[in-house]
């Protein structure tokens, strides 16, 4: 089987704009949740969102995108933008150009859901009386509301000639698309595959969640007792994957090491988890399994985590499914507590989170977290960053439509796996 | 023996006909589907009105929910269950579906109640459906398959991506089998973003429907004493975009060339006797395919017969497997016959992206 590696990885998040400065965050228990300005949130049940504020074309950012040869175009909306803005950063820490992906070896699979839809919408809900949509839409902006649009973009500031797609299946696209991405290098349909997913707030998404009651108007708390709902979020995260053999030949420095991928359907409800956690538990097994890995080599989970009330106690009861009594002090904390749920962006952003875990010793927590749930009988890393060597971890995204899926992710320095 | 992905069951809800077999007769025939006379999609192409409880009676409650692409691909995978005698257990099944514009018409509907009635009174039942992976999840439910499961997006290739995911994860035993496909509708707002956006239904023309195609190895077909319709011999991705706008759909002949070249050199599948084409009158694409292949070969007419949509990969896939399994079939109208045992699927998607899948006799 062929070792797939991560050599590069880039994420704008809603508490750093790269790697470097989400792992300040994540480290320090920052919390990116607070009021939507972006458009006006007033009405709806909560107003609170994960919204990266203010330009994100920072002089870092823009410098590490111009090391890269990635131009950060903005008339593609802010989703392209922030894709485009964490594929700079990867290819950077790949030690790649955007000139060296035409080789036709390089492929790009990219997860999401939301593309354009906020520029789309604003000019639908900001029609004047007597005005038709029809009439005054710019063609931009219906071209860049579907889904693969992001992926065009990246294809077209990157030049990459090899297979391209894009996933969107909610909640867990990115994760699919990582796992794809793995995929097609083992099946030898490509040496290299930039990865990631990216989503940005918009009032579709909001709404959505908000007339579903799963929101909080509180920070989200993942695994509190008190725990009310989830807070909308949004980023990006890129991720260059490659064939082991390849990256050697080259003396790229592997970040990581990608063992495994689990994807399944719960066929039980189309928003709901099957409540003995079995749809969770078959994804991280499927990804152990997949990695030919016992679960007691894994040290951490990055939990899917929404903060919802089903979520988060079917995920641990998935846990102990998995794991057993060892899940009870599994360290397994989520993310998006700190980030809000950045949706089809998730997945890779957690990645992203994991790999800094393992470079940096330490693991992310669950902040806001207070109240032990009785029925979450896991350890959720409360509210501070703990010290840790993290050699291998799960991550987790669990999307609507009952689609479960998981990685399995190593250290490079590890050795595991198949 | 051995895990090498073959097609055997074909579920085919589309303009033309509805069922593998009522679909070849209306093909035998030199048939067209008929153009919708009046109103926002005149002169497009629909699928008849089916009747989705009469595939799954058990799941009348969950249809309550559904939006109609749901209901198409439920209905297509369906039809593919029901044209597969002896499948068996389904639950370790994969699913992999294409849909470029996923519920566009519901999702209008969503925020244009938002505008009008404010977020207190946006419907939680429509929500779900808005995401592109709602289909699959419903046709997970309705079958019992929990294997894995993967919507794909990437405009006109995205039913290609499926099945092209299915069969790999045939060959490499992720798993044994998948349904895959695709499927698109055609309402009212697809006609009018088509017609802002500079292309109206008229041309091309567009369609709709949904297919799926049943993947599975050798081995287990037969297992259960199948005689599979074609062999999948593989499929190849790229992005032959020109440089410049990632929204123009303008294809590189020199890219398509390049890939047809590659897939049908990788696949060993012998002499490609049929060409299905995701856009059949498009200049650059016949151009790219006679360049890749160093001849012209027979093409197919589906779209001028059925009318395209970004999903009709799936279609295609299985009007080739059709004409694989049965020599009488002719390519098109014109009753061209195929020139040699394997076809081969091309598809070109806005943005660049490429796909060439070659199936062969089985």
């Amino acid at each position: 089987m062929t070792d797939v590696v991560i050599t590069g990885y880039g994420a704008i998040t809603p508490i750093g704009l790269g790697v470097e400065d989400f792992a300040a965050g994540l480290r320090g228990g920052a919390c990116g949740v607070g009021t939507i300005d972006l458009f006006d949130a007033s009405a709806y049940r909560s107003s609170l969102g994960g919204q990266i504020r203010g330009d994100i074309r920072t002089e870092a950012v823009r410098a590490r995108c111009q090391a890269a040869g990635v131009p950060l175009q903005t008339r593609y909306g802010r989703t392209a933008v922030f894709s485009q803005a964490a594929l700079g950063e990867a290819l950077q820490m790949a030690g790649l150009h955007a000139d060296d992906l035409g080789d036709g070896e390089t492929g790009l699979a990219f997860g999401g859901c939301t593309a354009g839809t906020f520029e789309s919408e604003g000019t639908l809900l900001g029609l004047e009386e007597g005005q038709d949509y029809w009439d005054i839409v710019p063609p931009m902006e219906l071209l860049i509301t579907p889904v693969g649009t992001t992926a065009d973009v990246l294809l077209t500031v990157t030049g990459v000639r090899g297979p391209v797609t894009t996933i969107s299946t909610a909640c867990s696209s990115a994760t699919n698309a990582i796992g794809l991405g793995m995929r097609w290098i083992q099946a030898g349909r490509a040496s290299r595959v930039i990865v990631g997913g990216a989503d940005g707030l918009c009032r579709l998404t909001h709404c959505g969640f908000n007339a579903l009651r799963l929101v909080s108007d509180d920070t989200p708390r993942p695994f509190d007792a008190r725990r009310n709902g989830m807070v909308i979020g949004e980023g990006a995260a890129v991720l260059v994957l490659e064939d082991a053999e390849r990256a050697r030949a080259r003396g790229a420095t592997v970040q990581g090491r990608l063992l495994g991928f689990g994807n399944g359907a719960e066929a039980h409800h189309a928003t709901q988890p099957r409540p003995d956690g079995s749809g969770a538990a078959a994804a991280m097994q499927g990804a152990l399994d997949d990695a030919g890995l016992d679960p007691g080599r894994i040290d951490y989970i990055n939990a899917h985590g929404t903060a919802t009330p089903q979520n988060d106690v079917t995920e641990a009861r998935g846990a102990h499914l998995v794991f057993g009594d060892r899940a009870t002090g599994l360290p397994m904390s989520s993310t998006k507590s700190q980030t809000g749920h950045t949706l089809g962006a998730s997945g890779a952003i957690e990645v992203a989170a994991v790999l800094l875990g393992m470079k940096h010793g330490f693991l992310p927590p669950t902040v806001s977290w207070a109240e032990q749930d009785p029925e979450i009988d896991i350890d959720p890393v409360p509210n501070e960053a703990r010290a840790a060597s993290l050699g291998v971890a799960l991550s987790n995204s669990f999307a609507f439509g009952g689609n479960d899926a998981s990685l399995c992710v190593a250290h490079p320095d590890v050795e595991v796996g198949r | 023996m051995t895990a090498e992905p073959v097609i055997t069951a074909l579920g085919l809800l589309t303009p033309l006909a509805v069922g593998r077999e009522a679909f070849a007769e209306a093909w035998r025939a030199g048939a067209s589907a008929t153009p919708i006379a009046e109103g926002p999609t005149a002169g497009g192409y629909a699928v008849p009105k089916f009747i989705l409880r009469k595939a799954f009676p058990e799941g009348r409650a969950l249809m309550r929910r559904m939006d109609r692409l749901s209901k198409m691909i439920c209905m297509a995978g369906a039809l593919a269950r029901d044209d597969a005698p002896g499948l068996g257990d389904v639950q370790g099944m994969a699913m992999g579906v294409g849909t470029d514009l996923g519920t566009l018409e519901m999702t209008w509907a969503f925020l244009c109640r938002l505008r009008d009635k404010g977020p207190e009174l946006a419907n939680p039942n429509d929500f779900p459906n808005l995401v592109p992976n709602a289909g699959a999840g419903y046709l997970g439910i309705l079958m019992g398959a929990r294997g894995p499961s993967h919507t794909f997006c990437q405009h006109s290739t995205c039913a290609d991506d499926a099945i092209a995911w299915a069969a790999d994860g045939v060959l490499a035993g992720w798993f044994e089998a998948g349904l895959a496909g695709g499927a698109e509708e055609l309402g009212p707002i697809r006609a009018k973003a088509m017609e802002r956006a500079g292309c109206p239904i008229t041309e091309g023309p567009a369609g709709e429907g949904g297919t799926m195609v049943l993947v599975e190895s050798r081995t287990r077909a037969e297992g259960r004493g199948v005689t599979p319709l074609a062999t999948w011999r593989g499929s190849w991705g790229a992005s032959g975009l020109r440089k410049g706008s990632p929204l123009k759909r303008e294809v590189d002949p020199d890219a398509v060339a390049e890939l047809v070249k590659l897939a049908v050199a990788k696949s060993g599948a012998g002499d490609i006797g049929v060409a299905l084409l995701s856009r059949e009158d498009d200049p650059a694409l016949v151009e790219g395919l006679r360049r890749g292949l160093g001849r012209d070969v027979p093409l197919t007419d589906h779209g001028a017969r059925c009318g395209i949509h970004p999903a009709d990969g799936a279609l295609r896939a299985a009007l080739a497997s059709m004409l694989l399994s049965d020599e009488s079939l002719p390519v098109n109208r014109g009753g061209e016959a195929r020139s040699g045992p394997a076809a081969l699927l091309l598809s070109a998607g806005r943005g660049g992206g490429l796909r060439v899948s070659v199936l062969s006799e089985a």
